[in-house]
């Protein structure tokens, strides 16, 4: 082989396998009759475009359309998950005890729970075991914002809410909102609210409760999107590759790879619609403080809806999803033995 | 339909042709304006053979090199003479609107 017809042949790798077994060795041939010294590149455009062609016939546009879909939801998922691990880890228990501890000093009155993890969250509840009485509401709202700043978190927001006009005519014991407040600390954040308690004309602090979860790093969104458009492209490639080996085939083989199709893509549809929801949602408060990020990959998992479809719906139709594209994709025997020498 | 793929039919209606074959017949039908590449080439077959105005003749080996023949289908030399006959009326029809002008002009 002539170094000449070595390099054609390394820059046929642009195109895809099966053409080039089929096309190769006469464009090869084309190109040293041609006899260009330096030429050959334009292959590289060419190869790229034959891996992106795809026949103009409206099913295969639709299918192709369909299928950039599901792959770029399964792509923006993988680089959600991708993400979310960039993210803080939720504080510990010790953590988060710390921080009722600066807040209400003696959490854990009321035999309540003062730390629970729920999905991608913790909740806060910090009820002081001790009467703390003061002059007024305000001082108890500042009192619980000094010290939770005192104890290494950047307060992000701190409102105090209208005072209740009458709270001597409230039923005794009734907790009131004092003051919201938002913290931030080393990639975690925490919405909360102060309480408090009118009893026998004084004011108390009522308590602390809060959710912590971790905040979205800058890492996220671009992993995200970045995943949805390489799996927009790789879905566009996995149909054009489909259709070129189908080319050859019977009418039988075509109309199963068809069926098969059409089944992949109704059974994707619960996981696209699930994750699809999920954007909006995500696009909708993409600089609230006041959730947990609303990551896509989040979306394909067992629901906690009780009302509505069943909760392993979605996770159950990814999975089979996944499997049936895959069948989708196996080739045919007829197929495996024209590739053979 | 592009220039190049009018010219490859073209290149092909008369005889078969393999790959530099056609580049070469292009050269001269375009009279030296248009020179095919091997990746636009192939590419322009592909899609011919696709919507089935092309296929191929024959095969031979030269000099243990594969050479691949491609010839118009019947399809193809219907498409080939229906866009000739296209072209043939736009030319009449800009050639009719200049002869109109160096009338205006001169009177």
């Amino acid at each position: 082989m002539t170094g000449d017809e070595r390099r054609y042949r390394r820059l046929l790798l642009a195109y895809p396998g099966r053409y080039r077994r089929d096309h190769g060795t006469e464009i090869v041939t084309t190109l040293m009759e041609m006899g260009e010294p330096g030429g050959g590149w334009d292959l590289i455009a060419g190869g790229v475009r034959q891996r992106f062609r795809l026949p103009g016939r409206p099913l295969v546009v639709v299918a192709a359309v369909l299928v950039m879909l599901a792959t770029a939801v399964l792509g923006a998922v993988a680089g959600s998950w991708a993400g979310e691990r960039t993210f803080a880890p939720l504080p510990s228990r010790a953590a988060a005890l710390g921080l009722l501890t600066a807040a209400v000093s003696d959490p854990g009155g009321d035999d309540s729970v003062p730390v629970l993890r729920i999905g991608d969250s913790l909740l806060l509840d910090g009820v002081p075991v001790a009467r703390h009485p003061a002059s007024d509401p305000d001082r108890i709202a500042t009192t619980v914002r000094d010290g939770i700043a005192a104890s290494g978190w950047t307060i992000t927001s701190f409102t105090v809410a209208p005072a209740y006009p009458h709270p001597e005519s409230a039923q005794p014991g009734t907790f009131f909102s004092g003051a919201y407040l938002d913290a931030a600390r080393d990639g975690v954040l925490v919405h909360g609210r102060v309480d408090y308690r009118y009893d026998a004309g004084r004011f108390y602090l009522g308590g602390f409760t809060a959710t912590a979860f971790a905040a979205r790093t800058a890492a996220y969104l671009p992993l995200t999107v970045g995943g949805g458009v390489l799996g927009l492209l790789a879905g566009w490639l996995l149909v054009a590759a489909m259709a070129y080996r189908l080319r050859s085939s019977s009418v039988g083989r075509r109309r199963a790879v068809a069926a098969l199709t059409g089944a992949t893509l109704v059974v994707a549809a619960p996981p696209v619609v699930a994750v699809v929801l999920r954007a909006i949602q995500l696009a909708i408060h993409v600089d609230d403080r006041r959730f947990p990020v609303f990551t896509l990959h989040s979306a394909l998992r067992v629901s906690t809806y009780v009302d509505g479809p069943p909760t392993w719906l979605v996770p159950a139709c990814a999975v089979a999803a996944l499997l049936l594209g895959a069948l989708t994709m196996l080739p045919a025997r007829q197929e495996k033995l024209q590739t053979a020498p | 339909m592009q220039e190049p793929t009018f010219l490859i039919l073209a290149a092909i209606a008369a005889q078969p042709r393999h790959g530099y074959g056609i580049v070469q017949a292009v050269g001269e039908l375009s009279s030296g304006e248009v020179k095919l590449r091997a990746g636009t080439l192939y590419g322009a077959l592909d899609r011919l053979a696709e919507q089935g105005l092309i296929e191929m003749d024959h095969e031979e080996a030269v000099e243990g090199r594969l050479r691949r023949y491609y010839k118009l289908t019947d399809d193809g030399t219907r498409v080939l003479a229906a866009e000739a006959d296209r072209l043939q009326r736009r030319a009449d029809a800009a050639r009719g609107q200049l002869r109109l002008a160096i009338a205006g002009g001169a009177a």
